[in-house]
């Protein structure tokens, strides 16, 4: 189940920061809707995906990052950081429970609409750390394609084009310099500028 | 670190840049000349190339940026996930969507029905298919011909992405079979399924065309509230198509004014998505990512994932009878997040604060449907039928029918006597102040049509008091265990002598007098009790004192519940 688990054996933020409260404090305000975009944006896909990874169809890996973030939502006022660590860590055990739960509840459920019963096994799951390294690893993920998103919309399409096409694709500068029409040493610096923003960016979601 | 601080002010394309010139060009204040020599110098040196990319971030960030950038690329392809939108494939009339559906159908056959049919896309078995209505994420709706039976008709197929999987088609076919067991006049029929098909689809009648009707949501969002009576009406067969189901085991799990359609020039209704709202998304509904649909109409237990009941399906039911007496739904939110929270631990407005012209209890009957402790709320759907059948009479023919016991104001409960001797004293007040004051006209009456005053103090306190429904009750018990003064207790007083509640204020302006009873209203005057008739005089002589012998107003239109709020 976890054979297509992709681990980041060490990048130089592997002790991540834990979440500070910032974020935290803004989601408590209910109608604080950037708050809530902002942790949508990072959170739902990663919690999909790792519903996903489980072998749920769609439909119900949907209604599990329902449930997640509604729980996150009800209980976020009581969340103390200094007693129930950290923020991410909360939400992979939420994620878990989840995702037992609906499990359970598939296998009795009272009408004719239910779903697969034959994934019981997530129960019987021996390596539930393992959650806890899936989902930083996953929410990594999608902190660089938020960060690509945002990025991308705040630089020139050369600008994008300069860092995708050397730094992602693996071209070389002379080559990209060539398509875009410009010098080598614009490319480098395209490039470099772009990472630092994902870089700030992927670091201030962190920091939150 | 090899050239870290070069003196050089002005630099030659040969020499290597300095710290600060570095740092300038990543902060993008470099510019001019300096900025075309630095750029030319890094075209050729690799080594302020290095310094340059170290300064940004150190060779492991590179590598790692690569390598999400690569996998994340390869991942989105495979996991559907397209941050909240429908994925590409999916949405309707995409050019993705028509090869997909061409290579399943057959092309037509000529000189068949096809003839008048220039735009039909083929065919599936016996279905003509001729356009895509719509697509969510576990569907596509395609609108058809049965040509065997002649009539139109809407299929769903299960997505593509999902055709294949095993789990998903047997899923379908459990709930389109439990669907279609259910054959109730509110409930959309199922005209066919084939799971065996690929994809595998169902059948149904064709509404939400042009020609053929359209849903609540579309009503509600057209013509804003709709008449008490209809709105009733409607919420009785819903419950009644409820009942049906809930006693075949099958619960809806998606009631929303988007799930019920209207038929044209018909008062009947049919629920759509029996028992698939999982299955196959309603075309109407836009994926919108974390909520399935509109969790605006979710019931709290299913709004916090907790198991569901039949009596989920009620709490919905309640929403939507909601949303179509005051105009919107009851918990509103900038996001879903935040709607699903209000769902959960907030009271909604009270319809009569959003609407004043509305009878009080019309407050109670959404109470017993939204209540968030289930214990709380109505039992069963044939209870609510029942309810909502009475009400409706109620509301045809006060006379004839009284209001369902339960909905009574609290007050009148209590028996005449005490309620004849609080209306008196009501009433009496109302005189001594009428008296000590030289205001031009007191209209009792006036406030039969208008009372957002009177209205507004419940409001702000239901607004306050904690959420929890027992907290809630007490506050709104307050009045009938120790009735507070008269001036602000009015309202249960006035409930008690007339069939529906009619706060009564003294108007501080006069609004225009209405000379004459409407003639809905003739009927209420026998039915007063003989005090209340006699002070009422008492008033009514007064008033015309004051106001200079003009005939007073004796009623006004807040009984007959406007259609047009």
């Amino acid at each position: 189940m976890f054979g297509d688990f992709h681990v980041f054996t060490s990048h130089p933020l592997s002790v991540a920061p834990l979440t500070r409260p910032s974020l935290l404090l803004r989601l408590r305000d209910r109608g604080n809707h950037e708050a809530w975009s902002e942790f949508l944006e990072l959170y739902e896909p990663v919690i999909y995906r790792i519903a996903k990874r489980r072998q749920m169809q769609d439909a119900d890996a949907r209604e599990i990052v329902q449930e997640v973030l509604l729980r996150v939502a009800r209980a976020i006022d009581r969340f103390d950081p200094d007693t129930a660590g950290s923020f991410r860590g909360w939400l992979s055990q939420t994620t878990r429970r989840v995702t037992v739960d609906r499990f359970r509840r598939m296998a009795n459920r009272e009408s004719a609409i239910g779903g697969p019963t034959d994934l019981l096994s997530i129960q019987r799951d021996p390596v539930v750390d393992q959650l806890q390294s899936e989902f930083d690893c996953q929410q990594r993920r999608q902190l660089f394609h938020c960060a690509a998103q945002h990025v991308q919309s705040m630089v020139s399409d050369t600008a994008w084009q300069s860092f995708w096409q050397t730094a992602v694709e693996n071209r070389t500068a002379d080559e990209v310099a060539a398509r875009l029409g410009t010098s080598p040493g614009a490319i480098y610096v395209a490039r470099c500028r772009v990472l630092k923003r994902i870089r700030e960016f992927i670091e201030q979601r962190e920091a939150d | 670190m090899v050239a870290a601080n070069f003196p050089s002010p002005t630099e030659q394309p040969d020499q290597h840049c300095n710290q600060a010139t570095l740092l300038q060009l990543l902060d993008e204040t470099l510019q001019g000349d300096p900025l075309r020599v630095a750029e030319s110098h890094l075209s050729s040196c690799v080594i302020c190339r290095q310094r340059l990319e170290t300064l940004v971030a150190d060779p492991s960030w590179w590598q790692e940026t690569r390598s999400v950038y690569t996998s994340h690329q390869q991942a989105a392809v495979n996991d559907g996930w397209s941050l909240g939108r429908p994925s590409a494939a999916l949405v309707a009339g995409s050019d993705a969507m028509l090869v997909w559906l061409r290579s399943i159908l057959r092309p037509d056959q000529h000189g068949q029905a096809s003839v008048q049919h220039a735009t039909s896309l083929g065919t599936l078995d016996r279905y003509r298919i001729d356009s895509i209505v719509g697509s969510g994420g576990m569907g596509v709706v395609v609108a058809g011909y049965d040509q065997q039976l002649a009539r139109p008709v809407a299929i769903k197929f299960l997505a593509p992405h999902l055709a294949g999987l095993a789990p998903a088609r047997r899923r379908f076919a459990r709930e389109a079979r439990a669907a279609a067991a259910i054959t109730h006049p509110a409930i959309m029929p199922i005209y066919g399924v084939n799971e065996n098909s690929h994809p595998p689809y169902l059948v149904m009648p064709l509404i939400g065309s042009d020609s053929a009707g359209r849903s609540l949501q579309d009503r509600i969002n057209d013509e804003g509230p709709l008449p008490l009576e209809t709105a009733i009406d409607i919420a009785a067969q819903i419950a009644e198509g409820l009942a049906a189901a809930h006693e075949r085991g099958v619960i809806h799990r998606d009631i929303k004014p988007g799930n019920v359609l209207l038929e044209e020039n018909s008062p009947r209704i049919l629920i759509g998505d029996f028992g698939l709202a999982r299955a196959i998304d309603d075309a109407t509904v836009t994926v919108s990512g974390m909520v399935t649909g509109t969790p605006q109409y979710m019931s709290p237990e299913q709004a916090a994932g907790d198991d569901i009941s039949r009596q989920s399906d009620l709490f919905s039911l309640g929403s939507v009878l909601y949303a179509m007496i005051t105009g919107r739904p009851p918990f509103t939110a900038d996001s879903p997040i935040a709607v699903l929270r209000k769902v959960i631990d907030t009271q909604p407005r009270p319809a009569t604060v959003r609407i004043e012209s509305l009878p009080a209890w019309v407050d109670r009957l959404l109470e017993r449907f939204l209540a968030k402790n289930i214990t709380e709320r109505i039992a069963t759907a044939d209870d609510a039928a029942r309810l909502l059948r009475k009400v409706e009479l109620h509301l045809r023919q006060p006379s004839a029918n009284e209001l369902p016991s339960e909905l009574q104001p609290p007050t009148s409960r209590r028996g005449l006597v005490a309620t004849t001797t609080a209306t008196l004293t009501a009433i009496a007040l109302a005189v001594a102040t009428l008296a000590g004051t030289t205001l031009a006209t007191v209209l009792v009456t006036s406030a039969l049509t208008q009372s957002p005053s009177n209205d507004e103090p419940m409001a702000t306190q239901l607004a306050t008091v904690p959420s929890t429904p027992a907290a809630k009750q007490s506050t709104r018990k307050q009045p009938t265990d120790a009735p507070p003064p008269a001036d602000n207790d009015r309202e249960p007083i006035w409930e008690s002598i007339r069939p529906t509640r009619n706060p009564v204020t003294i108007a501080a302006t006069p609004p225009t007098p209405e000379p004459n009873l409407p003639p809905e209203m003739l009927w209420l005057w026998p039915t007063f009790p003989s005090d209340v008739q006699r002070i009422h005089n008492e008033l009514l002589q007064i008033e015309n004192q004051t106001a200079g012998g003009r005939p007073a107003p004796v009623a006004s239109s807040a009984d007959h519940f406007s259609p047009s709020f």
